[in-house]
């Protein structure tokens, strides 16, 4: 190797380019420790694959068999996500996943009473007031949160309390703002019940 | 532009180091890169291809002359006669021995397949680079590859501390 020093440094330049390099490492197999086993290989390596383009490319690159790219833990004592998305929430916030579907995860911050509706893989955070008349104290909340398929990057969000009263309320990212459904009287024997949000827009 | 028998079209590639190679017009547009070039009219004569040696292009013409897609006489596509799938496998066999080179060659053909944009040849390329290391060790790769570590020991300590269940 040492008669021939160039043709060593060009056997190296593939890795050195981040372009190349991101071609090579989109062919990583498509399990949930590939990623965070290759960050650690370097800095670079650690900033191409949690940059938000590459995620995309990944899972399209693996459309056929989809990459697992993490997944979220809410125990009792501990929540969090395996993987590698920077969790948008500090650590000492009271917090509870609602939902999530298409892509989203809406959670509720219980510490600020707001919505956040988080895109894992681009990285995209929307913050919503929780809408008046759902007293977190008193309200047992759920929700969810949808979007339509294709390019547009609109969403709903369907929140639900039931403190005595149903009262379904949908937000959309389109008009920015929340408008109610109905409401209707709960069983008066069981004020408690708890609420599920079910649609048919998800296939 | 040249022709040669049965009115072919042929295309002349230069690489830096002077060599020329003669191809068919239909195997240089494997090659998207060179597609779009004798598409726009920019291919008069020769196309010179800047930072590919004459090894490598060679190479990378032998595997655009193995996947360019076949036409017979009538120019009917050769698939009607050989089943489609002893076809494909029988260039799987073909890349499986192709990709047979080392380290350098392989990185260099990477380059190649991505200036030429060459969608097959950056996947086998790059899929047989992926496929090496999978399987090793940390330090293994980093050998491999000529990366070098740059993370202070506290920084490895926390990605590992947070992805713990990677790395068990």
């Amino acid at each position: 190797m040492s008669s021939h020093p160039s043709s060593s440094a060009a056997a190296a330049a593939p890795l050195d380019d981040e372009d190349l390099l991101s071609e090579i490492l989109l062919r990583l197999p498509p399990l949930p420790s590939s990623l965070p086993r290759a960050s650690l290989a370097c800095k670079l390596w650690g900033r191409i694959v949690s940059d938000a383009r590459f995620l995309r490319r990944f899972r399209e690159h693996h459309r056929r068999n989809p990459p697992l790219l993490g997944c979220f833990v809410q125990g009792t004592s501990y929540a969090g996500l395996l993987g590698c998305f920077s969790f948008p929430i500090d650590s000492g916030d009271t917090f509870m996943i609602l939902g999530c579907r298409h892509g989203l995860m809406l959670i509720f911050l219980w510490t600020g009473n707001l919505l956040l509706v988080w895109d894992p893989v681009t990285g995209d955070q929307h913050r919503l007031d929780i809408p008046p008349g759902f007293d977190k104290e008193e309200t047992m909340i759920n929700g969810a949160v949808l979007r339509a398929a294709g390019e547009a990057h609109h969403f709903q969000v369907v929140l639900v309390g039931n403190l005595h009263r149903l009262w379904p309320q949908v937000y959309s990212s389109e008009t920015g703002v929340w408008s109610n459904l109905v409401s209707t009287l709960l069983p008066a024997d069981d004020p408690d019940v708890p609420t599920r949000v079910y649609h048919d827009m998800c296939l | 532009m040249a022709t040669r028998e049965a009115g072919k079209k042929m295309i002349m590639l230069k690489s830096p180091d002077g060599m020329e190679f003669e191809v068919e017009e239909a195997v240089a547009m494997e090659s998207q890169t060179i597609r779009k070039m004798i598409e726009d009219d920019c291919a008069d004569t020769a196309i010179l291809i800047p930072n590919i040696n004459s090894k490598i292009l060679s190479r990378v013409i032998e595997y655009c002359n193995k996947h360019v897609p076949t036409t017979g006489a009538t120019g009917a596509a050769a698939s009607d006669t050989v089943a489609p799938a002893a076809l494909a496998e029988d260039l799987k066999i073909w890349d499986a021995e192709f990709i047979k080179v080392n380290r350098a060659t392989r990185f260099d053909l990477i380059q190649a397949a991505s200036y030429l944009n060459i969608k097959g040849l950056l996947d086998l390329t790059s899929q047989t680079t992926i496929d090496t290391i999978s399987d090793n060790s940390l330090e293994e790769i980093r050998s491999f590859l000529s990366t070098k570590n740059d993370y202070l020991p506290e920084e490895e300590q926390t990605i590992r501390r947070e992805n713990q269940w990677a790395f068990q």
